[in-house]
């Protein structure tokens, strides 16, 4: 417990000394999961409203696919980035691995899914008479889809915090793409990782601080857009 | 001969397999109102989506302005339609973003949209709520948000979804008769589904009556309640008076008629031109309580061919007068006008019901 304590108190020295290099690491690990969710975003919630919409064949398989994919382990994540990024991989000649780029690529591959399989259960939840009413109002397929988003605000920011929260808290593929390498790639988890594989518990506490605080923040106020939404009257 | 808006050519629509609508041909033309009324499962509001072209026929052809509704150019048409469903579907959005949104769909500027929707916001006199959430009104306030939202387009034809069933009594009394109004004044045509026969009487210049998937009657809506084509039809439409009668005589264009299960009482008929009828025929009749007079024995009432003395086994009290159940043996149902309530009428009283010959009809078909 003591560790505890005083990690706390190291936390707080760590972030008010201006040491440079916490700074580094924290504003990596901002960059890389907001890039990385900001990706999950643009694709998780077209794909998931486009599934919730559309009929299409194959429409049951591609639902699996989203859900399987929301439990895809952080560690395959990074396989399959790594694989391609490797230096005989099809992305290879990019000489992208261990760079900060393949870090946001293996968590947007984590976040992706999550957002669209949360979209696809928020804009399914919705009482199938707005759309009903959209298509009366005359409204065309992406003003249709643009009002639903809307409607379902709540659920879509809950959906994109999930996704934020799967990414700043991996480790596993942010090792396997980024290298952990000081300075470039090492961001809140991969260095409490190696701080704990030093034997600098205290220092570790520190920074899983700094990662929960950090964590609240961006979440309260991702929850903070979504504030307006209020309960529908039934 | 006025235009079709809305056309229906051979339609049947399924679900599950059956057909649960069968409409060889329907027709909405433009500046006139059509009530449907029938039981539930009749397939009024498979109908009406239909029309609104929320859903595509399983067979047969809807045509808008003369144009066949395809799933391409479904949004282009669904344009001169505006649909108001059972429930306000508002969204959580400013109730000035939910009346201007059909305007904002159909590409005019935010301006434009806002200034034409206000206007019909203030014409239902919900003007004053522009800036409230739209989730935050009444069911009143809604469904006349829905309204002014449903006008704001300028639709051909306004497509009506029981858009009062969820609203209390007076708070439709009085969105009926604007509603009403706003028709006129704009000419739009409209399609009214409801369950309620005075509002489908009080609204609508033509009812068609469905039941199981068909229309089963049509026509001009004081034409039908006097004349029902069927005693099906005549059942749904409300009509209060239905007997069965044996012909015992025919005198000129008149007939004599017994009623069944009446110990000899019996009423006099006028033939409907083209109606054959012979002594010991049975016939059904219908007779709306509408034209019958109840008064007491002794006082001036009207008199006439029918003139049934009973007793009265019901009484209902009405703002246009006391609707009285009267056993004369048969049950007839008959008004009584204020004038003549000198005292309260009771069960038991004796009463005097009296209705022309001619507004006694014999059913065509008593099916």
């Amino acid at each position: 417990m003591n560790e505890l304590a005083s990690g706390l108190g190291e936390a707080a020295g760590l972030l008010l000394g201006g040491n440079p290099e916490v700074w580094t690491i924290i504003s990596l690990s901002l960059r890389v999961s907001l890039s990385a969710t900001a990706i999950a975003l643009l694709l998780g919630v077209p794909a998931g409203a486009m599934l919730a919409l559309a009929r299409f064949r194959g429409r049951s398989l591609a639902v699996g696919a989203v859900y399987a994919g929301m439990g895809l382990p952080p560690i395959v994540a990074g396989l399959i980035v790594s694989l391609f990024l490797w230096r005989n991989g099809p992305l290879g000649a990019m000489g992208l691995l261990y760079t900060p780029t393949a870090m946001i690529g293996a968590q947007a591959l984590i976040a992706t899914p999550i957002v669209a399989g949360l979209t696809f259960a928020a804009m399914n939840a919705l009482d199938p008479r707005y759309r009903l009413q959209l298509l009366a109002l005359g409204a065309g397929r992406a003003q249709t889809i643009w009002w639903l988003l809307r409607e379902a605000r709540l659920p879509l920011v809950a959906a994109v915090i999930a996704g934020f929260g799967a990414v700043i808290s991996e480790v596993g593929a942010a090792i396997m793409v980024g290298g952990n390498i000081k300075g470039e790639t090492r961001v809140l988890t991969t260095a409490t990782v190696l701080e704990v594989s030093r034997g600098h518990f205290q220092t570790a506490f520190a920074l899983s601080f700094v990662l929960l605080g950090l964590t609240y923040l961006v979440t309260v106020s991702l929850a903070f857009l979504g504030r307006q939404q209020q309960p529908a009257r039934r | 001969m006025t235009s079709a808006i809305i056309q229906f050519s051979g339609v049947i629509a399924r679900a599950a397999g059956q057909v649960i609508l069968d409409v060889p041909e329907f027709v909405v033309a433009a500046g006139e109102t059509i009530a449907l009324i029938g039981p539930n499962g009749a397939g009024k509001s498979t109908l009406l989506h239909l029309a609104a072209l929320l859903r595509p026929p399983d067979a047969g052809i809807v045509t808008i302005n003369e144009t066949i509704a395809t799933g391409k150019n479904a949004a282009a048409l669904r344009r001169s339609l505006s649909v108001v469903f059972q429930e306000p579907i508002l969204f959580d959005a400013s109730v000035m973003a939910n009346a201007a949104a059909g305007l904002r769909f159909q590409g005019e500027p935010r301006a434009v949209a806002e200034r034409r929707a206000g206007l019909w916001l203030e014409w239902f006199g919900v003007q004053g709520l522009a800036d409230r959430k739209a989730r935050s009104l009444s069911g009143g306030e809604a469904s006349r948000v829905a309204l002014a939202r449903a006008f704001s387009t300028d639709p051909a034809v306004l497509l009506l979804d029981e858009p009062f069933s969820a609203l209390d009594a007076p708070t439709r009394a009085s969105l009926l008769p604007a509603l009403r109004a706003m028709l006129n004044d704009t000419r739009a045509a409209a399609l009214l589904v409801t369950h309620d026969l005075h509002e489908a009487f009080a609204f609508a210049d033509r009812i068609a009556v469905m039941e199981m998937g068909h229309i089963i009657a049509r026509g001009d809506a004081q034409e039908l309640i006097a004349r029902p084509p069927t005693r099906r039809v005549a059942e749904l439409l409300g009509i209060e008076t239905i007997l069965r009668a044996r012909v015992a005589g025919i005198e000129g264009r008149e007939t004599r008629l017994e009623i069944d299960g009446a110990r000899g009482a019996s009423l006099r008929a006028s033939i409907p031109a083209g109606t054959l009828l012979r002594p010991g025929d049975h016939v059904t009749v219908t007779l709306p309580a509408g034209a019958t007079r109840a008064f007491r024995p002794g006082s001036n009432g009207p008199r006439g061919a029918n003139a049934l003395p009973g007793r009265v086994t019901g009484v209902m009290a009405r703002p246009s007068g006391a609707q009285l159940v009267v056993a004369t043996p048969a049950h007839i149902v008959a008004l009584a006008a204020w004038d003549v309530c000198e005292t309260r009428w009771a069960i038991g009283d004796c009463a005097i019901v009296s209705f022309p010959p001619a507004d006694v009809h014999i059913v065509p078909d008593p099916t």
